[in-house]
């Protein structure tokens, strides 16, 4: 990641604080402002604030207040000066930039009826900062490729867990192939230009020398649209949720492709609560279900099941495991 | 013969001012035409790739000339550094630095300025009805420039040519 990148998105206040500040940009995850409210930074897994000399502090006295016209000029570079070109996005409450980092935002909603139609008067940004780390999926490669053959994985895990990063290395590994397995051709829906970040059709992340990236595209439309034109070994597709995302995967599974996705959720059991979700348990479409953790570090995997909910892997033996397929 | 020589050189540079004149007029409804050209690329980049303006203000202004295509291409880079200035501040700067050679008039410049306060802003559909609204007064002005160009550049170069023979008598 590159330091300068996301310095510059930040007015000229707060990137002079930034500069200064001796941080390592590897380990922050989150960048928050807040109108009025103290700068905070969620660095190592932990809430800090910000001073004017860019050091962390626990103290919110000695921390930089952030003020309206300092997020009104973050949300002009952040968009590029064209809010415009984010309605979409900004109606779901978060914008994509270069980099593949989110940009969460808050503020008066415009609403048209009882839809939401954009967002005015922000005053809340989150900056979750995408963090490609090479290798953190090895160790559930083995679970899910057996003899050559991929399983259908669902990665399952709370927000800021890392199963992003996690689907990413995945992606990658199984594109590019490693050791023991030849890569195959990945189709990756990139909805939300998290998994690739690409910038202007080229991604940012690296995701395999055999990935095609649909960047931008309707999850259901998207894996569809793959299928026919790239002709995919895998479909590989983030934070599953709409119906039609439901009834697009059976599509790509019927059509011999194999299957990764990522769902909120901390439990094949929370999982089987969502109507929608429930259906693909029942029906054992997925093969493998990946559980992560976020105890002391984000991208930890708790629990591997199987489609029987055989537990395959555990991080240790006292994890407490909720399963009922 | 110096006279002679004199004389002939005030009626030939008279002329040509009243021929540049009327070369500066020619390029001007050139460069309106131009610039009509720019906006109706941008408004199709807008609505098409719904893209952000530095990629907006790069695209279009590689399929320009001089000195649209500086004026663009520089804009996109200045969008792109991030130093602190509205979009509005920019663009108006932008003008006055690489257009200040072009032979647009200053109330052309002025107006330009005005559209690029409005680029960005709001949704897509602002940004339609806005460069929609800025094409309609830029055809009208095209027009009119059209109109009159044939008849005013007439008039400068026979006013350049009889101002040539007018100081010559006098001067003689």
């Amino acid at each position: 990641m590159k330091r300068e990148e996301i310095i510059r998105l930040f007015p000229q206040s707060i990137q002079a604080i930034l500069k200064r500040t001796e941080i390592s940009f590897e380990h922050l995850y989150e960048i928050r402002l807040r109108v009025n409210a103290p700068f905070i930074l969620i660095y190592q897994g932990k809430e800090y604030f910000l001073t004017t000399r860019g050091q962390l502090t626990q103290q919110e006295k000695d921390a930089y207040q952030v003020s309206a016209d300092d997020i009104k000029e973050t949300i002009g570079y952040i968009s590029s000066y064209s809010l415009y070109a984010f309605e979409d996005e900004i109606r779901q409450g978060f914008i994509t930039i270069q980099g593949g980092h989110r940009v969460g935002i808050a503020g008066k909603t415009i609403l048209d009826g009882n839809k939401v139609k954009g967002v005015k008067h922000i005053a809340y940004i989150n900056l979750r900062l995408s963090h490609q780390i090479k290798g953190c999926a090895s160790s559930i490669f083995p679970y899910v490729i057996e003899e050559k053959t991929i399983h259908h994985t669902l990665i399952i895990s709370p927000p800021r867990c890392g199963k992003t990063t996690l689907l990413r290395d995945l992606i990658r590994q199984i594109s590019s192939g490693s050791q023991n397995f030849a890569g195959i051709t990945v189709g990756v829906v990139d909805e939300r230009s998290e998994l690739g970040g690409s910038y202007l059709g080229i991604p940012q992340n690296d995701l395999g020398i055999r990935t095609d990236i649909l960047d931008c595209c309707p999850k259901a439309e998207g894996m569809m649209m793959l299928i026919r034109s790239m002709s995919p070994a895998v479909v590989a597709v983030d934070e599953l949720g709409d119906y039609e995302d439901i009834h697009a995967i059976e599509s790509v599974i019927h059509c011999g492709c194999k299957l990764l996705a990522t769902v909120h959720g901390s439990s094949i059991e929370d999982i089987q609560k969502k109507p929608l979700m429930q259906h693909l348990v029942k029906e054992k479409i997925f093969q493998r279900y990946i559980i992560l953790q976020n105890q002391d570090q984000a991208g930890k995997v708790q629990f591997i099941f199987d489609s029987r909910g055989s537990c395959l892997y555990r991080s240790s033996p006292k994890a407490e495991m909720r399963r009922s397929i | 013969m110096i006279k002679i020589a004199g004389v002939c050189l005030v009626i030939l540079s008279c002329t040509g001012i009243g021929y540049l004149m009327s070369v500066q007029l020619t390029r001007r409804y050139q460069e309106l035409k131009m610039l009509q050209r720019m906006v109706v690329l941008i408004k199709g980049e807008i609505s098409y790739g719904k893209s952000a303006l530095p990629e907006v203000l790069a695209q279009v202004g590689k399929k320009l000339e001089e000195p649209f295509q500086n004026f663009l291409l520089m804009l996109a880079k200045k969008t792109g550094e991030y130093g602190g200035k509205s979009f509005t501040q920019l663009f108006s700067e932008s003008v006055d630095e690489n257009l200040h050679t072009s032979f647009l008039s200053a109330k052309d410049k002025g107006n330009l300025k005005q559209m690029g306060q409005y680029l960005g802003y709001l949704d897509i559909a602002m940004q339609m009805n806005m460069l929609e609204m800025y094409l309609k007064e830029l055809e009208m002005e095209i027009q009119e420039t059209g109109n009159t160009i044939p008849g005013k550049k007439k008039i400068y170069q026979s006013l350049g040519i009889m101002s040539g023979i007018f100081l010559a008598i006098v001067f003689v």
